[in-house]
């Protein structure tokens, strides 16, 4: 998984054309998007402190 | 477009959890410097092209000016497990690319805002966005040689900061530094997140 700024920078290309260019490969279903998202409750809580500890395992 | 595919690349593999965080503050005050003591890549720096629609004597033709900017953005990761990635984004300097802010605080758990003892107020623009969006924030004062050292409570009363945002010193060039910032705003976020969920 990438980040739209991660491919931008590899590619060397302003963050607007990579988006045209991921919207033509999504639209092929040869890209998936993944929002950064979290889900509320429990899970979220989980993720936090997953991140905490890993961090901190850094 | 719809090529009446139902079935898509890799469902299988589940994909990471990715988790956003910023990193804000004024002109060179060590945002770039941070998010390279703490991600496994070296910063990278992605540019942005904007049109930007310009006010100029052109408009008293009825004719708009528009000229291209361009932005850069530091970008950094953290690869905390096979199914959770951290990613850090430096917001741009310059005030006026308040849209890419938004594009950028899009999802973000938190903001850190980088603090100079020496020009403190330029830090307000960045405290009044995330105040104003409701993204939990703290203030971390990146201590420079030669700036006179001020204790956590003057630079919390001098930004007029809610007593509840942390603020912490900092040294952006340690990677213990920096982690323990972004640990710090992790937990303080989570702090946010559970009031909210109980109101
Ligand atoms: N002494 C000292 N110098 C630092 C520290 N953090 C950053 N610097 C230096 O300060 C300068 C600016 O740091 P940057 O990380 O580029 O700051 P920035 O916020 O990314 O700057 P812009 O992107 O231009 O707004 C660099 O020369 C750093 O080496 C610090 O904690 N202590
Ligand atoms: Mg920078």
């Amino acid at each position: 998984m990438q980040s739209v700024a991660e491919i931008a920078a590899h590619l060397d290309l302003p963050v607007g054309a990579v988006r045209v260019l991921l919207g033509d490969l999504v639209a092929r279903n040869l890209v998936r998007i993944r929002e950064p998202h979290l889900t509320v409750g429990p899970t979220e809580h989980s993720i936090f402190e997953a991140v905490v500890n890993g961090l901190r395992a850094l | 477009m719809d090529y009446g595919h139902s079935e898509r690349p890799s469902d299988a593999a589940p994909l990471p959890t990715a988790i956003k965080i910023l990193i804000a503050g004024g002109f060179g005050v060590g945002k770039t410097t941070l998010v390279g003591a703490v991600s496994e890549t070296r910063p990278l720096r992605t540019e942005e092209v904007l049109t930007e629609s310009g006010v100029g004597i052109d408009d008293l033709e009825g004719v708009e000016t528009k000229r291209t900017t361009t932005v850069a953005m530091d970008f950094g990761r953290i690869t905390i497990s096979d199914d959770l990635v951290l990613y850090l984004f430096g917001t741009p300097g310059q005030d006026r690319f308040w849209f890419v802010w938004d594009e950028l605080a899009l999802g973000a758990i938190g903001a850190v805002v980088l603090a100079d003892t020496r020009r403190l107020a330029d830090c307000f623009p960045s405290i009044d966005y995330f105040e104003g969006r409701g993204t939990p924030f703290l203030v971390a004062v990146n201590c420079f040689e030669g700036a006179r050292r001020y204790r956590l409570d003057e630079v919390q009363a001098a930004l007029n900061l809610d007593p509840e945002v942390p603020v912490l010193l900092c040294d952006a060039r340690q990677r213990e530094s920096a982690k323990e910032v972004l640990i710090m705003l992790v937990e303080h976020a989570m702090k946010i997140r559970a009031a909210r969920r109980a109101d």
